[in-house]
């Protein structure tokens, strides 16, 4: 049974494997599962079924969906998703879980903990190439994979586990662990850091790369940023960021175009 | 065009693919965010210094970018490979593009390779519809009895999704490198110091990306984080100075 939940967890890597319009995760789920499936149900007797019926639409996110492969498979390997109750009650489960999973998994992992670490690692990267040279900046994606994986993995596994032995244990572990708190709470700290980084490469960054001779931005730091601001409002009201830099783009060479023989 | 060249697109095209498989369809473990791809790239190359000069903005520029829901995002992953790539490719075939000057031609490559990100996305969309036709697949075999079509679907959408990046990443790589070659010998004094500004100013794109969307209180924080310690760095390196 172990080496069965062995095989689900790992596959439950690939749980978007197959993402599609029609049912989402629906086929990433069903490969996951079916280690479970094959060994609960004979061959003609059910399996075909029960692999169907897990097939059905199914969508959330992509760390969370271990979890509840976990809950998933802890309930098909005791019974509680039998052919009995024709998979009703699984079914249900991952009606109820999925919406508020791939809420809490989208802000605590994509919105909050990515740019989180994120910014530390280029703020990392950033001191390190200033202080030991440009080689220095290596560590950067180094400290981006650990500290994100660290969370990752633990949250897969934990999930899993918790929710492989079944009942409200799934549900006390995602309510002590306080995600929506934690989020917030971290996202106040993006905004300090984002800050401080930003602040920090306007001195910083003309020296980034060797870039030698620096001309008007080297005189101009802080003033040079203005543009910016004012892309901003563009922002603001929804324009691309990438529309935006485009703009700033063109701006900066019309600029060093008619006023270049001034600056240099 | 050299052979050496030609195995390196073919080596960064499947890079480019095995990479791409990180970021929705396998793992997620984020080997395909840009910090860490562009370092990949750069170090295949024997240039990881490009690849950080490229990873490091092109983190910052995607940091308020993120697949909430169902949507997807224009695709970071085939620029932050096919940048590195192709400034490091662009410079073997001349020998003279990597130098005083990267921030410049970095910032080039970047505005070059951003339309990618829209293919990318566009090509991500359409390999979601495919699966649609490996699901019925999928369905069909179960129903017959064949309890391994399930795995085989996915190894198959797994196999297309790789397939498809790994020619997009390398034709990009291709492109790029030759616009490379092509137009940044021409370019004269005051633009590339208008494109070394512009390199130099991406990762504030990326601040206001993130800006946008904090709340009142937490834009405060920013705020009063960048004035302080603006404030503190102005003063220090005053009395350094």
């Amino acid at each position: 049974m172990r080496a069965v939940l062995i095989k689900t967890f790992f596959r439950s890597f690939f749980i978007q494997g197959c993402w599609n319009f029609n049912r989402m995760q629906n086929v990433g789920f069903a490969f996951g599962i079916s280690p479970v499936l094959l060994k609960v149900f004979e061959e003609g007797e059910g399996r075909s079924e029960a692999l169907l019926r897990s097939l059905e639409l199914f969508n959330t996110h992509p760390y969370m969906a271990t979890a509840i492969l976990g809950v998933a498979g802890g309930m098909e390997l005791t019974g509680g998703g039998g052919a009995g109750g024709e998979g009703k009650a699984i079914s249900e489960m991952k009606e109820t879980l999925s919406g508020p999973l791939a809420g809490l998994g989208d802000s605590f992992f994509w919105a909050t903990l990515k740019p989180l670490f994120s910014v530390t690692a280029v703020i990392s990267g950033f001191m390190a190439s200033f202080m030991t040279g440009f080689v220095g900046g290596l560590v950067a994606p180094i400290i981006f994979l650990v500290l994100y994986n660290s969370f990752h993995l633990w949250m897969r596994v934990k999930g899993f586990s918790v929710g492989v032995r079944g009942g409200s244990g799934l549900i006390d572990f995602l309510r002590d662990l306080k995600l929506p708190e934690v989020t917030e709470r971290l996202t106040g700290l993006i905004a300090l850091l984002t800050g401080v980084l930003l602040a920090g490469l306007s001195f910083f960054m003309p020296s980034f790369l060797n870039a030698g001779d620096w001309g008007l931005w080297g005189n101009l730091m802080f003033f040079a940023l203005i543009p910016v601001i004012f892309l901003y409002f563009l922002v603001k009201k929804g324009i691309s960021l990438i529309v935006v830099l485009y703009v700033y783009t063109l701006l900066c060479m019309a600029g060093f175009f008619t006023l270049g023989s001034y600056v240099h | 065009m050299p052979a050496g060249v030609i195995f390196d697109i073919l080596l960064i095209g499947l890079i480019g693919g095995a990479l791409h498989l990180d970021r929705t369809a396998a793992f997620q473990f984020m080997v395909s965010r840009p910090i860490v791809a562009s370092v990949i790239a750069g170090s295949v190359l024997g240039e990881p210094m490009v690849g950080l000069g490229s990873g490091l903005v092109l983190e910052l520029l995607w940091l308020g970018i993120h697949p909430l829901g169902t949507s997807i995002p224009p695709d970071d992953t085939v620029v932050s490979v096919a940048v590195p790539a192709g400034v490091i490719l662009a410079d073997r075939l001349t020998g003279s593009i990597l130098g005083l000057d990267t921030a410049a031609v970095l910032a080039l490559a970047i505005l070059v390779s951003l339309p990618l990100a829209a293919v990318g996305k566009w090509m991500d969309i359409g390999l979601r519809k495919l699966n649609g036709s490996f699901l019925n697949r999928a369905r069909e075999g179960v129903k017959a009895g064949d309890h391994s079509a399930i795995g085989r679907q996915v190894a198959k959408s797994l196999l297309a999704i790789f397939s498809a990046f790994a020619v997009l990443t390398a034709i990009g790589v291709c492109l790029l490198s030759a616009f490379i070659c092509i137009i940044y010998p021409m370019l004269g004094r005051h633009l590339l110091s208008a494109l070394k500004l512009v390199y130099f100013t991406i990762p504030f794109f990326g601040g206001l990306g993130i800006l946008a969307r904090l709340r009142k209180d937490e834009r405060f924080k920013f705020s009063a984080a960048f004035l302080g310690t603006y404030a503190l760095l102005f003063v220090a390196l005053r009395f350094v100075s």
